[in-house]
């Protein structure tokens, strides 16, 4: 993937995580929440739609973000800077601190979206 | 008198670095800190440090001057020396040679990367490449850069990853390059820093323009890349160049 695209890409998922905080935002502070509010609002189309979208674009945003961490953070190099020892067991930290956040991203997906749509 | 404190390391020697304590006598005029480490080396002939012109043009003389990185030869102690104290350490990021000297491959490495001289395929004229006035004026702030590198070792990505991240130094020559009406290869280049390091690693933080010793802008040219690149006008650039590249 291009420089490019991963910008664009953590560029609009940011604008639509932003939109949606502001609608659902919207939506608490002028209505009196109650649970039959509540339940019509979360049990709508749109609702659902919209949420299932932003979790997408939660777990790219977040995905690019920590890549980018980890990328910088976990390196030979920069734990180097520390100590040889712990440089030269760089990689594999990287590879278990992704291996960890997309195992989290699937497994937030997965219960977000059973709760979304079949709870 | 000002308290100095010089960074010292003989790989030799030393197991580890140390900061060694120097009380230095000012003279009645203000000094640059080259003259003052001129003046302590005459003391300690160990002192070790890169330095020639000693007027901000060879770039030789680039250190962290009390936490900011700059050129020795340009710099006033009066200006730098907080409290009476000084500390001189080598450029951040890079491996130590000894004392102030460090080891500037990597930093090459990038500059050489990115290609930094005119390419044009057209056949030349019988004088030279033409260029019209404004097309002379986009290289201004662009081909002053004395690769004295207090940019890109001041710059927390290129500490993270010199050998991925081209830095701001060389980022700026690579522009200065891809502005130039006489250059055609602009496709090429923009295509080479198109990976997710080379360039987007940049995320504006804009130390590379608060140490620049001449004044350059290298955050300014890496945002043109960007625009370049995310605009997709290298294909744009691409027509020009097919074109006969430059204008008279």
């Amino acid at each position: 993937m291009s420089g490019a695209s991963i910008w664009y890409l953590q560029r609009f998922s940011a604008l639509l995580n932003l939109i949606y905080i502001l609608w659902l935002g919207s939506f608490f502070v002028f209505n009196d929440i109650t649970f039959e509010v509540w339940s019509v609002f979360s049990s709508a189309l749109m609702f659902k739609t919209l949420t299932t979208l932003v979790i997408a674009s939660i777990i790219i945003h977040s995905i690019v973000g920590l890549w980018t961490v980890g990328t910088d953070y976990l390196t030979p190099r920069t734990l180097g800077f520390i100590s040889s020892r712990l440089g030269s067991y760089a990689n594999h930290f990287r590879l278990m601190y992704q291996l960890f956040f997309v195992t989290l991203s699937v497994t937030l997906t997965l219960i977000t979206s059973f709760l979304i749509w079949w709870s | 008198m000002i308290e100095v404190n010089i960074y010292r390391y003989n790989p030799e020697t030393d197991k580890f670095p140390y900061m060694q304590k120097f009380n230095f006598e000012m003279p009645d005029r203000d000094i640059m800190v080259l003259e003052l480490l001129n003046t302590l080396k005459e003391s300690d002939p160990t002192i070790s440090y890169r330095r020639s012109c000693r007027e901000g043009v060879c770039g030789s003389d680039g250190m962290s001057i009390n936490g900011k990185n700059g050129l020795a030869c340009i710099t006033p102690v009066s200006e730098v020396a907080k409290g009476n104290k000084l500390e001189l350490r080598p450029l951040p990021g890079l491996p130590v040679v000894r004392d102030l000297v460090v080891d500037m491959t990597e930093f090459y490495a990038q500059y050489e990367k990115i290609k930094p001289f005119l390419q044009n395929d057209t056949p030349p004229p019988n004088q030279e490449r033409l260029q019209s006035p404004s097309d002379r004026d986009k290289l201004d702030g662009l081909y002053e850069c004395i690769l004295c590198a207090c940019c890109s070792t001041s710059c927390p990505s290129f500490w993270w990853n010199p050998d991925k991240f081209v830095g701001p130094a060389a980022l700026l020559q690579a522009y200065r390059f891809i502005a130039d009406t006489r250059d055609t290869r602009t496709e090429e280049r923009l295509e080479s820093l198109s990976d997710p390091f080379s360039v987007y690693r940049c995320h504006g933080i804009m130390n590379c323009v608060s140490v620049c010793p001449k004044g350059l802008n290298p955050n300014k040219a890496i945002g043109e890349i960007k625009s370049m690149l995310l605009t997709n006008k290298r294909h744009e650039a691409e027509i020009i160049a097919s074109d006969g590249g430059g204008s008279s």
